[in-house]
């Protein structure tokens, strides 16, 4: 799986920096709660949303908060990130808030696999 | 960073939704805990504080992300 190592921050506390999986087939970006958790976020507070995959009938419910994303030093807002504490991973990069400020190519001829990313800005 | 090889191994053989800390620059594991705050202090007590988080899954079957 492609992948970028992270940090966020919610309300100006910042966590270590966590694997993230890059994914352009998710909406938006996807964290596991308890990442937001330990940032002093009450998960359930935010706008609640369904959340499923590509296994029908299999649903549960994500909660979105404003954060900032931290890649590669780069700063990004991202007004509706999801948090869930059954998602099974720590963090997935989506189309809202990772893919809508990045061009990304996927290099799957290294070893490991990477990718190249790059910035732009919406004027 | 270590051999690809090296990092799955140390992956797959800790426990299902076990914290994991590489060092900063992901040369070496630091620490394992059972929670985010429980690796990071752990991480810090060996002296990085700027470790790398990963989580194992609670199982390693194929997943398709959407």
């Amino acid at each position: 799986m492609p992948i970028l190592n992270v940090s966020i921050i919610y309300k100006h506390t910042e966590s270590k920096r966590f694997e993230a999986v890059v994914d352009s087939g998710a909406p938006t970006c996807l964290f596991h709660g308890s990442i937001g958790k330990v940032l002093g976020m009450k998960i359930e507070t935010g706008e609640e949303g369904p959340l499923g995959g590509v296994v029908a009938n299999v649903k549960t419910k994500v909660y979105y908060h404003p954060i900032k994303l931290k890649v590669n030093g780069q700063m990004i807002s991202i007004a509706r990130a999801g948090f869930s504490n059954d998602l099974g991973v720590l963090a997935i990069l989506g189309r809202e808030g990772f893919f809508d400020n990045y061009v990304v190519t996927f290099d799957p001829c290294n070893n490991p696999p990477g990718l190249i990313m790059e910035r732009f800005h919406r004027t | 960073m270590m051999p690809t090889e090296e990092r799955v191994k140390i992956l797959r053989d800790a426990p299902p939704q076990t914290w994991i800390a590489f060092s900063e620059d992901e040369s070496r594991l630091v620490a394992t805990g059972a929670t985010y705050d429980e690796v990071v202090q752990k991480a810090e007590d060996a002296g990085v504080t700027d470790p790398v988080l990963v989580m194992t899954p609670a199982s390693w079957i194929p997943v398709v992300l959407v």
